[in-house]
């Protein structure tokens, strides 16, 4: 599904987090408890019955009073890679395919990583997916199960995510990969993820037919989830004032994933997946 | 607006399938959109922003509709019938003869004709050219082809009638030849006049410049039947009593109706004599006036009565000078030149021998016969074989035989033939520089003609009876003609009238010596040294003109006395021998399929603009 020497650059990424995941596994990533790791995390002041192997006497040279080193706990985090399954993502050529190559790439990285990654489709609802993967050993059942996702879901992407909310999952790093074309209240669904305690992250993929659409003459326009028709003749006009209504959606949809502490990438299909992930999404932070 | 081929508008029926094709693209292709809900959002403000958005969408059907019904329209040839137009290129030909001052209808003809030439240049479209030729009995281009309506106006108002008669076929002559410089030129003819009546051959136009002419010709005739009377003659000559002098006058009326008035004689500017006159329907009379001999040389009849054209009401005459001529014959005696002298007209020959002469103005001329004029010469002299060398210098005779050849063209030698005339011998001449010879043998003077501002001579080289001339007619010839010039009389008098138009030939005056013709209405003309064969042209008004020269005055009458002129006949249109209206304009058939097919192509140009700007 990705190109080998790709996936050797993404074998020196990791995901990066917001807030420090509490798991109650070990894993690789700083944790937000103390533990005993080797990365220092805090002093505090010793109480009777400390172990006095982590006394830090550097300290009581200084200062003559005892201090504890404090370590953190390196805990797993868990990934979640929600892949938008619904129709629209189908309705421009290269958009769904696009979009499942950067559902790959993130999961790769996160298996590489020893993280703990649960692949789902939505599509109105969460589809069942297969058991949570670790480890680079498992990279091929991911790309297994993002190429066999179809596009033919017609459900609205906020109810699916409050869905997948509701179904409880542990806290961690939620990864949403969709095109975000919903009517409404579409921000429902990544504002539940938050309040979930889950770190979001919003991968737009929109294809380059959404973008800059070449339409012309007398045409009757489908939805391709609805399945509504308006009749329309393309005019210069026309396009437009589409390309200024769908720039005031995304732009309204960023500032509203900036407000919630979502962070938020534009993919274009006509962006090479390399420069997305080696450069966009490391400039938003995601991976590092 | 009618069309010359209707039958293009089937071409209509090409709307109907527009139509439905129309409908039939209306198939709209369908295309699946991942967000339906943000093409619904740009439709609402695409909509909101224009109103002619929607018109866009019927606009391309309109247009294509527009575009077949204009191209069928332009190949039905739309045309228009305008009336008032001119071609490109037009002539106004503007009659100005004595005629077109008739008054019948208060405003002269001329007036009128005026008028409509200028309604004419006003109307004209844009672009027309005009030419304005003056029409007498010659043709004078007015202006030259221009397209400045102001000139060309500018040039009808200071156009004013004259007192001549009327000629159209140089002008029509000159017209048609200018006109076939362009293709389109038309010809307006402003007349009372028509140069394609039945006396156009008279009036010199072969039948095919007649065909070409009646084609380009737009006659607009001007004036109405009027009425009218005219002084058709005036003559003097010697009456039966000694002292009196016969003046006859001749009046002919041209209306269908009885005139009366006055017919009154005026010698130099005042009354002598007046007489009633009756005339019938077309009527003619006669009248003889006896007046002194002595007195004014300037003779007027009057007509006074109520008629449409007041410059035929007046004749002049200007009356013979005094019949007899004094001449003094100093010889010694030659009784065939005193034979000769004495046969001149009106000549009265006094003899003197050469030792008598004391100098004398009682003599109109003085011939000189072998004899030596004294210096300081004043008068007029005929000098045969001079002596001596006061008047010119002289080396003796000399032998010949000699034969004469003349000048052809002086007046002294007019209708003398010196072929069968031999000299044996003549005087040697020399003549001074301001002398010319008119005559030699060989290279030997003959004939000099010695004028001066006070002297005015003839000198021969030749003893009469050196010669056989005296045998021969030329002799008598030669002295009157002398005669006649050296004192003003006879063939060289001025004319006592000339018609109007008619040059008058200025014999009567002194060659080399500028004079000044005074015109009817005072203006004063002056002019170069008058030449030998010098006539004078400006004769387009009637009245006495006079020319002066030194202390010498000659005047001639000029008059219309044109019987034809005055009729002020009107050219009918069934006389012109065409069908045409004697109307400013014409009614022309002006197309329009041109301008609609620039419709057309404006149409289908906006509808390609409309389409691809929906692209």
């Amino acid at each position: 599904m990705l190109d080998p020497a790709f996936l050797r650059k993404l074998e020196m990424l990791s995901l990066a987090t917001r807030r420090a995941p509490s798991n109650i596994f070990s894993g690789e990533h700083a944790g937000a408890r103390h533990g005993h790791s080797i990365e220092f995390a805090d002093y505090r002041n010793y109480s009777l019955g400390d172990d006095f192997r982590h006394i830090d006497w550097n300290a009581y040279g200084r200062l003559e009073k005892l201090f504890l080193k404090m370590f953190r706990e390196e805990t797993e985090l868990s990934v979640y890679l929600l892949v938008d399954a619904s129709a629209s993502m189908d309705a421009v050529p290269d958009k769904f395919r696009y979009a499942r190559e950067v559902a790959a790439a993130l999961g790769y990285i996160a298996l590489c990583n020893c993280d703990r990654l649960v692949s789902l489709a939505l599509d109105g609802e969460v589809r069942p997916g297969g058991p949570a993967l670790r480890g680079k050993a498992r990279a091929p059942r991911l790309f297994a199960f993002l190429e066999a996702l179809e596009a033919t879901g017609a459900g609205r992407l906020d109810r699916a995510l409050q869905a997948f909310v509701h179904a409880r999952q542990r806290p961690g790093l939620v990864l949403v990969v969709s095109d975000f074309l919903q009517e409404g209240e579409v921000f429902e669904g990544l504002k539940a993820l938050r309040r979930a305690r889950h770190d979001v992250f919003a991968v737009q993929v929109l294809g380059a037919a959404e973008l800059h659409p070449a339409l012309a003459g007398d045409l009757r326009l489908v939805d391709a989830e609805s399945g509504q028709a308006q009749d329309v003749t393309m005019t210069g006009r026309l396009l437009e004032a589409y390309r200024q209504t769908l720039q005031a959606y995304l732009d309204e949809l960023q500032a509203h994933c900036a407000q919630y502490g979502i962070g938020h990438a534009l993919a274009s299909t006509e962006r090479p997946l390399q420069e997305l992930v080696l450069e966009a999404l490391r400039r938003e932070s995601l991976v590092r | 607006m009618s069309f010359l081929a209707p039958s293009a508008f089937w071409l209509l029926l090409l709307i109907p399938p527009i139509v439905l094709l129309w409908f039939m693209k209306l198939r709209r292709e369908t295309f699946k959109v991942p967000a339906g809900f943000l093409w619904k959002r740009a439709l609402e403000q695409a909509r909101a922003e224009s109103f002619f958005e929607r018109l866009k969408v019927n606009l391309l059907l309109v247009l294509q509709i527009l575009a077949v019904a204009g191209l069928a329209a332009a190949l039905a040839r739309p045309y228009r019938t305008v009336v008032g137009t001119m071609p490109a290129h037009a002539i106004l030909v503007i009659d100005r003869s004595a005629s077109m001052q008739a008054t019948e209808t208060g405003a002269t003809r001329f007036e009128r004709a005026r008028a409509l030439a200028l309604q004419t240049v006003r109307e004209a479209p844009p672009g027309t050219s005009f030419m304005v030729i003056s029409a007498t009995t010659q043709a004078r281009v007015e202006m030259p082809f221009t397209d400045d309506r102001e000139a060309v106006a500018r040039t009808l108002r200071q156009l004013h009638p004259l007192d001549t008669a009327t000629r159209l076929e140089p002008s029509m002559r000159l017209a048609l030849s200018l006109s076939r410089q362009f293709g389109d030129a038309e010809i307006a003819l402003f007349s009372d006049a028509s140069p394609l009546t039945s006396d156009a051959d008279a009036d010199g136009l072969d039948p095919v410049s007649r065909d070409e002419l009646s084609r380009r010709l737009r006659p607009v005739t001007v004036g109405a039947p009027a009425r009218n009377a005219a002084v058709i003659a005036l003559e003097a000559r010697a009456g039966r009593e000694a002292g009196r002098l016969d003046v006859l006058a001749a009046v002919r009326s041209t209306s269908k109706e009885p005139l009366k008035g006055y017919l009154e004689l005026h010698r130099g500017g005042k009354l002598v004599d007046a007489r009633e006159v009756d005339l019938k329907a077309e009527g003619r009379r006669d009248l003889i006036f006896h007046i002194d001999e002595a007195g004014d040389d300037v003779l007027e009849a009057r007509l006074v009565l109520s008629d449409d054209l007041d410059i035929d009401n007046h004749a002049f005459t200007v009356l013979p000078r005094a019949a007899r001529t004094r001449i003094l014959l100093v010889s010694e005696g030659n009784p065939f030149l005193e034979k000769a002298l004495t046969l001149l007209p009106g000549a009265q020959v006094f003899r003197l021998r050469p030792g008598e002469y004391r100098g004398s103005n009682a003599y109109a001329l003085t011939v000189w016969d072998n004899a030596a004029p004294p210096a300081g010469l004043r008068g007029s002299h005929l000098v045969l074989h001079p002596q001596g060398a006061a008047l010119l210098p002289t080396e003796g005779d000399r032998k010949g035989p000699f034969t004469i050849s003349a000048s052809a063209d002086h007046p002294l030698f007019r209708f003398v033939d010196w072929t069968p005339v031999h000299v044996a011998a003549m005087q040697s001449m020399q003549p001074p520089g301001w002398a010319t010879v008119v005559a030699r043998a060989g290279p030997l003077p003959v004939v000099v003609v010695m004028e001066k501002a006070d002297l005015r001579a003839v000198v021969v080289a030749f003893d009469l009876f050196a010669t056989d001339a005296p045998l021969s007619p030329a002799l008598p010839i030669f002295l009157a003609n002398a005669t006649a010039w050296l004192t003003g009389t006879g063939v060289a008098a001025a004319p006592a009238q000339v018609a109007t138009e008619a040059p008058i030939p200025l014999d009567f005056l002194h060659t080399g010596e500028a004079y000044t013709a005074t015109l009817p209405d005072g203006q004063r003309l002056p002019s170069a040294p008058k030449t030998v064969g010098l006539t004078f042209s400006q004769t387009d008004h009637q009245g006495i003109y006079t020319f002066t020269q030194g202390e010498r005055v000659h005047r001639v009458a000029v008059n219309l006395a044109n019987p034809a002129e005055s009729t002020l006949a009107v050219a009918s249109p069934s006389a012109t021998g065409t069908a045409r209206a004697a109307a400013v304009t014409q009614p022309r058939m002006v197309e329009y399929w041109g301008l609609t097919v620039l419709c057309v192509l404006a149409l289908v140009m906006g509808e390609w603009l409309v389409y691809h700007q929906r692209r």
